[in-house]
């Protein structure tokens, strides 16, 4: 068979450009540490790492949010902390003033201001900020929750929430009026001493949880003063509303219920007689002024305000609680994204980086093949039978 | 009778030396791979000695043709990968933070960040630098495309001169063969080196668009094109032109009109860039697909300052029903609130804000990206507008597609009346608007990949069947030096032995002389 000489020629450049290809891949490989450097390398690799960056990146947006949350919560929680040390000292102190039996006006006064800074100190913390977020301000963020002097929330009734992760969110700033809320009620209506007589016969509806009472008063066989009424109502229903008789800041009386269970809440359906202009709920801030007032005014603390304080104490210390329980989530949260997280990014890197070992193994591989193809093609023009003429 | 002798060793020599002649060309051609090997044929008629009846060449015009084909595509998946790897170079998805899924995520990582913390100056700061950076990356590869395409059009004019260059080459050529072929006819017909340079430029030919040749007797050739277009035929040739603004190649008839064959061009760099235009026109029209839709998608919570705001759902047709029952507050020149129900259109929305009389009308618009939204305007940027469930924002972006997509003029504005009691249910709007953007650009480069991939999977394969197709070419029609010194070698011998017939002769002669 003839063997054209550029036969010969055109196998060796195209067996050369071959190698050569093969060979400065594998040193881009090694050099660069990539298996896959450009978009038509590898399709399904681009695919796939446009996709897992997408996934990294809102991974990792997740994890600030996380952090975010964490971070607000911590102060959160932080902050109810020492709202809750405050109402515990108030409550100390108001036992205290309860149990004496001769404190002069000037002390009720000294103690009425130890109530005020204690009071200020609360509100401060009601209406703290994060940056530039009010922490109980909901979902208005900049929006002072509590109104200095009549103590009401104007703020959103809504919580603030971030997305932690593809399916949750937890909230971040809380709403205050929930928060600070309380479940007492304190009539509207005030009489002169426990013992004035009802003047018109009524009845009051309502519902603690999921069951409603009917109580009637000022009727025949019926409590015929607020005194009666309590006693009626925790003789009745004690299992599920305390009922007590609790001197205003005015010096008129009023009568104050509130449901057994700490986080249970009480809805008046209908009320009708004289106590129908209905009743107050004070938030906790709201319940620490009233007992302020009626200090300044020289009125030993009640039963009602020890209860009213104990029972803030113990609304803060149930918020807290499920405060940590969100933010011992969140926290839990950090390992499994961390994870995660390494887990994409290790996915990522299987699809784009070299195996370095492979790489100069195939690197050897094709130095050795052109070398090869080297000697071979001298070999080849070597082999011309004109030596043997 | 010496005459007579020396009559024929003289032209037998003569004979021997134009053979040594042709194998001397051959060897010289040897690395020339356009070149067919010749072979003189020497024919011996008793008595009249030897004559040179012509010469042979070796070649078949059927692997010549099959050749070319393959050339042809072969060359037309060369300039498609020539033209997409630039595309692709534009695109370092590879190379951290240059890819423009960077810029994707930077840009929606920014939005969520605000949408977790907005009253953050930084946070909003950082929005729209992230959304100006989107814009920006995707004008410039707007911008990097339109100049590759550009470049397509310039080197579809070279192709088309250089094609017309060639085929007016090859027409003079015909002419030149006829002529030569009446010249050589008497002496061999040595005239075949010609039909060496016509091949070559078949060759170059077929090398920018596919061609069909008919060869004569002595070697003159007609070329045409798909579909019978003919480029070539005796001493004229036929010129192509390209029409850049409407991407054509168009033929010039003798008649002067013009006709479109660029769907008829099925090889040759003329076929691998019109398909290089095609390819980066479905690229242009990806990257203009993600301009619209973040213009359609892209919303802030926005409830005052503006004077333009959109539904924030988009749907595929204006009667589709909302699905969603909410109500939307118009704070105007009075209060009211327009309650809707899931199975409401946007039209009816629209009728309900139009009749509500407040300093808000509503219109149905369509989005650039094809979907339909409701457009609510108020005629006073203090004016609030709000909405239960968060349907109601300002577009962060404005424009048309990708020739004017800007970042919205009012940004700074939203960002400073947003609806912070909004800003998770935008958060999670935004993560659907992540994944349509994100898709759009994953198609977008998993058609660069995947067709460069395909063209230079394709192209290996061609190109290893044109290289079998050149080896086969060249085992018939290569010079081997080796057999070519032996030729030689032979016709040196017998060059030798006919002139020691002339010394012979003259000693012969000599002796005769003396004799007398």
């Amino acid at each position: 068979m003839k063997v054209p000489d550029n036969l010969l020629f055109s196998l060796f450049i195209e067996q050369d450009a071959r190698i050569k290809k093969g060979l400065s891949e594998k040193t881009l490989d090694v050099s660069t540490g990539r298996r896959v450097r450009a978009l038509s390398d590898e399709p399904t690799a681009t695919y796939n790492v446009i996709e897992l960056k997408k996934e990294i990146a809102q991974l990792s947006q997740h994890s600030q949010n996380r952090l975010f949350a964490d971070t607000n919560l911590t102060y959160v929680d932080f902050t109810l902390g020492k709202v809750w040390d405050t109402l515990k000292g108030l409550y100390a102190t108001t036992i205290r003033a309860k149990n004496s039996a001769t404190l002069t006006p000037d002390q009720l006064s000294a103690l009425a201001e130890q109530f005020d800074k204690g009071l200020g100190h609360i509100l401060d913390m009601a209406n703290d900020k994060l940056g530039q977020n009010y922490l109980f301000g909901g979902s208005s963020l900049t929006v002072k929750p509590f109104d200095p002097n009549t103590l009401n929330y104007t703020a959103s009734s809504q919580d603030f929430e971030v997305w932690v992760s593809e399916n949750s969110k937890v909230s971040v700033f809380l709403r205050g009026d929930k928060v600070f809320g309380s479940n007492l009620y304190i009539s509207k209506v005030s009489f002169a001493s426990p013992t004035t007589s009802f003047t018109t016969p009524g009845a009051i509806t309502l519902q603690v949880g999921s069951n409603a009472y009917t109580i009637s008063y000022g009727g025949a066989g019926e409590p015929q003063n607020i005194q009666e009424l309590a006693q009626y109502i925790n003789n009745n229903f004690g299992d599920k509303l305390h009922a007590f008789v609790s001197q205003n800041p005015d010096g008129s009386y009023s009568i104050a219920l509130a449901p057994v269970e700490l986080s249970a809440s009480v809805q008046f359906i209908g009320i009708t007689g004289e106590l129908s202009a209905g009743f107050e709920n004070p938030n906790i801030l709201q319940a620490v002024k009233r007992v302020k007032e009626k200090l300044q005014g020289g009125f030993y603390p009640d039963d009602f305000d020890l209860f009213s304080l104990n029972r803030a104490g113990e609304l803060i210390s149930l918020r807290r609680s499920e405060v940590g329980s969100v933010l011992s989530t969140v926290k839990n949260l950090q390992p499994t994204q961390e994870n995660l997280d390494l887990v994409l990014k290790k996915q990522k890197s299987d699809l784009e980086d070299a195996d370095i070992s492979e790489s100069i193994m195939e690197y050897t591989r094709y130095r050795i093949a052109y070398e090869a193809l080297m000697r071979m093609v001298a070999d080849q023009k070597d082999l011309t039978i004109l030596k043997y003429i | 009778m010496f005459g007579g002798t020396l009559g024929i060793v003289s032209q037998g020599l003569e004979i021997l030396r134009k053979s040594i002649d042709i194998r001397n060309r051959n060897i010289l051609n040897a690395n020339n791979p356009d070149y067919a090997q010749e072979d003189p044929v020497i024919k011996t008629s008793v008595p009249y000695g030897i004559s040179l009846e012509t010469i042979e060449r070796v070649k078949s015009l059927y692997y010549v043709q099959q050749r070319n084909a393959q050339l042809s595509l072969v060359s037309s998946l060369d300039e498609r990968i020539k033209n997409n790897t630039r595309v692709e170079d534009l695109f370092q998805e590879f190379t951290q933070g240059l890819g423009g899924i960077e810029y994707i995520n930077t840009f929606f990582t920014s939005y969520q960040d605000l949408m977790k913390d907005p009253t953050n100056e930084g946070a909003r700061a950082n929005l729209v630098q992230s959304a100006n950076s989107l814009v920006g990356y995707l004008k410039d590869r707007k911008r990097n495309l339109d100049t590759i395409s550009q470049s397509i059009d310039y080197s579809m004019r070279q192709y088309v001169d250089k094609v017309n260059s060639i085929t007016k080459k090859l027409a003079k050529l015909n002419q030149e063969i006829l002529i030569t072929y009446a010249q050589t006819y008497a002496r061999g017909q040595d005239y075949k080196n010609i039909l060496d340079e016509r091949d070559r430029l078949l060759r170059e030919l077929s090398e920018y668009i596919n061609i069909r040749v008919q060869e004569d007797d002595i070697g003159r050739f007609k070329v045409e094109t798909s579909k019978g277009f003919v480029l070539v035929e005796d001493k004229f040739s036929w010129e192509l032109a390209y029409d850049g603004a409407n991407k054509r190649v168009l033929w010039k008839s003798k008649d002067g009109s013009q006709v479109d064959i660029s769907g008829e061009i099925s090889g040759g760099r003329l076929k691998g860039g019109l398909d290089a235009i095609a390819d980066l026109q479905d690229y242009q029209n990806r990257l203009d697909q993600l301009a619209k839709k973040l213009i359609s998608e892209v919303k802030l919570p926005a409830k005052t300052g503006i004077t333009e705001y959109y539904w924030t759902l988009n749907y595929a047709n204006s009667t589709d029903p909302l699905g969603i029952s909410g109500a939307i507050t118009l704070n105007g020149s009075s209060s009211v609130i327009i309650n809707y129900t899931s199975t409401d259109t946007l039209t009816d929305l629209a009728n309900a804000i139009n009749s509500a009389g407040v300093g808000f009308s509503a219109v149905v618009v369509a989005n650039p990206d094809g979907t339909y939204t409701l457009q609510i305007t108020s005629s006073n940027p203090s004016y609030t507008i709000t909405d239960s469930n968060g349907m109601v924002g300002g577009r962060v972006f404005e424009g048309t597609g990708i020739a004017d997509i800007k970042v919205a003029g009012d940004i700074s504005i939203q960002l400073s009346n947003l609806d912070y009691s909004k800003a998770d249910e935008f958060n999670q709007f935004s993560r659907l608007w992540w994944d349509n953007s994100k898709n759009i650009y994953q198609g977008l480069t998993s058609a660069i990949a995947g067709n460069l991939n395909s063209y230079k999977k394709q192209y290996d394969i061609e190109n290893a069947v044109l290289n079998s197709l050149n080896a086969k070419l060249q085992e018939m029609q290569g010079v081997s030096i080796d057999k070519e010194f032996m030729e030689v070698f032979q016709l040196q011998k017998s060059y030798q032995a006919l002139a020691k017939v002339v010394s012979a002769i003259d000693e012969l002669i000599q002796t005769t002389l003396n004799m007398v």
